[in-house]
């Protein structure tokens, strides 16, 4: 299996952007996640934004030597971690993601609340012929966060989602999906 | 008080006929009215500013440029984030008029009307908040107007205007012009003016109310998301992203709802001039069997409630922010059309 390729990257994201973080937080941390199902792989996009009394309590986990500055190494170790609580299964069966990007915003964005991480990681994964289940769930940061979890409408179009189903908290989502050929 | 008397008189000005001089414009035999006097008014406000203004407010139309655009107020949108163009705190009077002017002539009289009741919100949540060391700033003077590209009756450009709780994004391809994707938003919810209760997206709440109360339970239950949606997901940042349809078909529903349901769309279609709005009506309409109507809330008007209107040719996104029913943001996208992707050849 052909490993995914991590780009970390650090920078300004909101400059790059533009305003992707759609509220003004205050006192949660917004977790926004979309699920691109694919023939061979499940693709997982995070959008992950602290509100301002949240903000230092996330910056300083993952900003862990406290210099205030996110160092790449301490990105990988942060996203590490996320990835860790998230439970990506198929059909029973979990799913390793792996880190294909990262962007982390500066401290100062993070704390006016605007500030958000963004991440995508994919499961290399093969859906056959047939109908399937994809089970997702955040464990990340519960007792601070909020979550939005969507399915992002198949480019393939071999595959039709059938079902979705969440929590009341969009924690995690089951989807049913059927594919074709 | 006084400020509130200010920015009546400024939103009568902008309505009333200007006293700049007309700049000329070609007339081709496929542009429409519209067309022409969103260009003439594009010149007629670069002429009432200098070279360097000329240079801000004009920026090149690329994919970049395009989507530069946010709910969140000026300040607040990240340090490298800014808005396209001019704010009209920069501007003179005479320009701000011009300005305005602009955005009139490009909507319909409805339409500028809610722009502008957004605007006056913005300045009465300016006025109402407390002092605090948030860099944020809000307010009718941080406003931007933007023109991308070329003001033209045949080729591609746009307009933007936007600030806090607004984008309006219209791309102006020869006859079409195009509203998506565009954001509405307010907080307060309700505010008054010289003795007026304002309710910047009143009719959109009342009309999404009616019509979820209107549905009989079996529908009602189908359209209901059972869990909560605490943002929304048609925001800026999002360009090109479908997510999968939730709700109930509008299939199912009696033709009295599905007029509902136009009329409810059509608070946002509205905005955009009555020529392009009746197109773009009757498109969204055509695909009214696959359009979906999702809910997720109380069903009792003044609750905080969020709703979802996906189609082929049509998203819609009504979402109350941090539970409340006073702090509101909306999206408007196309999925096929975001920008005039339809109208453009890249």
């Amino acid at each position: 299996m052909k490993r995914a390729i991590v780009v970390v990257s650090f920078i300004g994201l909101s400059s790059a952007l533009g305003g992707t973080a759609s509220a003004h937080r205050i006192d949660e941390y917004l977790q926004a996640a979309r699920l691109a199902v694919a023939p061979d792989r499940i693709t997982l996009e995070m959008d992950l934004t602290p509100g301002v009394d949240v903000a230092p309590l996330i910056f300083a986990l993952i900003n862990t030597n406290h210099d205030g500055m996110i160092s790449e190494a301490e990105g990988r170790a942060y996203t590490s971690q996320l990835i860790k609580e998230i439970v990506l299964d198929l059909d029973g069966h979990r799913q390793r993601l792996s880190l294909v990007r990262a962007q982390f915003p500066s401290f100062r964005e993070m704390n006016e609340g605007v500030g958000t991480i963004r991440i995508e990681a994919v499961a290399v994964c093969a859906s056959g012929p047939g109908q399937h289940v994809l089970s997702y769930q955040n464990n990340h940061r519960n007792d601070i966060s909020v979550y939005l979890v969507n399915a992002l409408l198949p480019a393939s179009r071999n595959i039709e989602i059938t079902a979705q189903r969440r929590d009341p908290l969009q924690r995690g989502i089951q989807l049913a999906f059927t594919v074709t050929r | 008080m006084k400020n509130a008397v200010y920015l009546v008189i400024v939103f009568a000005l902008s309505l009333a006929g200007s006293a700049h001089t007309v700049v000329s414009v070609q007339r081709s035999a496929a542009t429409p009215d519209v067309t022409l006097k969103a260009v003439t008014a594009a010149k007629t406000f670069l002429a009432t500013l200098d070279s360097r203004q000329q240079a801000t407010v004009v920026v090149p139309l690329s994919k970049d440029t395009r989507s530069r655009w946010s709910n969140l107020p000026n300040g607040a949108v990240g340090i490298g984030f800014q808005r396209n163009g001019l704010k009209l705190g920069d501007l003179t009077p005479a320009q701000q008029k011009a300005a305005l002017e602009l955005v009139g002539a490009s909507l319909s009289p409805i339409g500028y009307q809610k722009v502008m009741n957004i605007v006056n919100a913005d300045e009465e949540f300016a006025r109402s908040r407390p002092r605090d060391s948030n860099p944020a700033r809000f307010g009718r003077n941080e406003y931007f107007i933007a023109i991308l590209g070329t003001p033209s009756p045949t080729q591609p450009w746009m307009i933007q205007f936007g600030g806090h709780h607004l984008a309006i994004n219209l791309t102006v391809v020869g006859k079409e012009n195009v509203l998506t994707p565009s954001h509405t938003g307010t907080q307060p919810a309700s505010y008054s003016l010289n003795g007026q209760t304002i309710r910047p997206l009143g009719k959109e709440n009342d009309k999404a109310f009616a019509l979820i109360n209107a549905l009989d339970e079996s529908r009602r239950k189908e359209a209901m998301l059972n869990y909560q949606v605490p943002d929304g997901v048609f925001g800026p940042g999002h360009d090109g992203e479908i997510i999968q349809p939730e709700g109930v078909p509008a299939s199912k529903f009696t033709p009295n709802q599905q007029a509902m349901l136009l009329d409810l769309i059509n608070e946002w279609v509205s905005i955009l001039n009555d020529a392009a709005a009746s197109a773009k009506m009757a498109e969204i309409k055509s695909h009214l069997a696959d359009t979906y109507f999702a809910w997720s809330g109380q069903t009792t008007n003044g609750s905080a409630a969020y709703f979802r209107i996906q189609g082929p040719t049509v998203e819609v996104e009504y979402a109350p922010i941090g539970g409340s029913a006073d702090h509101i943001h909306t999206f408007y996208r196309d999925p096929t059309n975001d920008y005039a992707a339809k109208f453009i050849k890249p």
